[in-house]
């Protein structure tokens, strides 16, 4: 495995494919839980969408990528960037939308590292684009 | 909640307040639930140790969340987070402290926002920086 490439061409082909696109009712009850997840007593995030709820994979990462593009072994979740842009709020109605971003190698010292990035973007009702995530995801 | 903290309160190098979290194998089960997250690493030990984890592991997101809430516990209600980004380097584990921490690295004022931009992290008990990353937060200014 050590030597070429495991990205194959239909790997590549990914992409820029949509993997999921999930729309959240932004409620009481899913608000609640997230904040009693995090362990944020902060009464703001009963109204109000937390970093942590945007960090959820609920929200910025649903959806399994195909299968194809993890040929080696096994998977762990490397990390996460996201941006936030505009307030998300009880009773906002979120489109999360997640796409294949970017897919690299590089050696480790136990061989192949894949890198599997996806990115998902969260526009509220009007259109806005609320926040971005891009997660990423090793194949080893 | 502590007092809202201003632009003109921060220097770089200037420490976030530390946030102690303790999290248990419940909480990682309610996040499993409340993220939609049930990757069997982090609830079925037999799974995780079978992978060669020495038990189930804490999510990464969630990990990202509580350094949100660093962020959002230090720059308070008129503060406003702009981006967090981090590495889930190392292996926590429940039952076992997590404490975050940051510093701030830089501060300017851009398009009139006072914004701050920190490193921060999660620290095990043994001092290891397990989850590393960084922010950017806008902060109120006394003006």
């Amino acid at each position: 495995m050590s030597n070429g490439s495991v990205i194959t061409e239909e790997m590549k082909s990914m992409v820029g494919r949509e993997i999921a696109k999930v729309v959240h009712e932004v409620d009481k009850t899913m608000l609640s839980r997230l904040a009693e997840a995090i362990d944020d007593p902060n009464p703001r995030w009963q109204e109000e969408a937390a970093p942590g709820f945007i960090t959820a994979a609920v929200v910025s990462g649903s959806g399994e990528p195909p299968k194809v593009l993890f040929p080696l072994k096994r998977m762990v979740a490397g990390g996460g960037d996201w941006e936030f842009h505009l307030p998300i709020k009880l009773g906002d109605v979120i489109t999360c939308t997640t796409h294949v971003a970017d897919l690299y190698e590089r050696e480790g010292k136990a061989g192949k590292l894949l890198f599997i990035v996806t990115e998902t973007s969260i526009t509220n009702q009007r259109g806005e684009l609320a926040a971005k995530g891009r997660a990423t995801l090793i194949n080893y | 909640m502590a007092e809202q903290i201003f632009y003109e309160d921060v220097k770089e190098g200037s420490d976030i307040t530390p946030l102690v979290k303790n999290p248990t194998k419940r909480q990682l089960v309610k996040w499993a639930g409340a993220s939609g997250d049930f990757n069997e690493l982090h609830y079925d030990k037999d799974f995780a140790t079978s992978l060669g984890f020495p038990s189930v592991i804490i999510h990464g997101r969630l990990k990202a969340a509580f350094l949100g809430q660093l962020m959002t516990d230090w720059i308070g209600d008129k503060g406003k987070l702009k981006r967090l980004s981090c590495n889930y380097r190392g292996n926590d584990l429940p039952g076992e402290t997590l404490t975050c921490k940051g510093k701030v690295t830089k501060k300017y004022v851009q398009d009139s926002e006072h914004v701050v931009e920190c490193e921060i992290w999660t620290e095990n008990p043994k001092g290891e920086k397990t989850t590393p990353g960084t922010a950017i937060a806008v902060l109120p200014s006394k003006g």
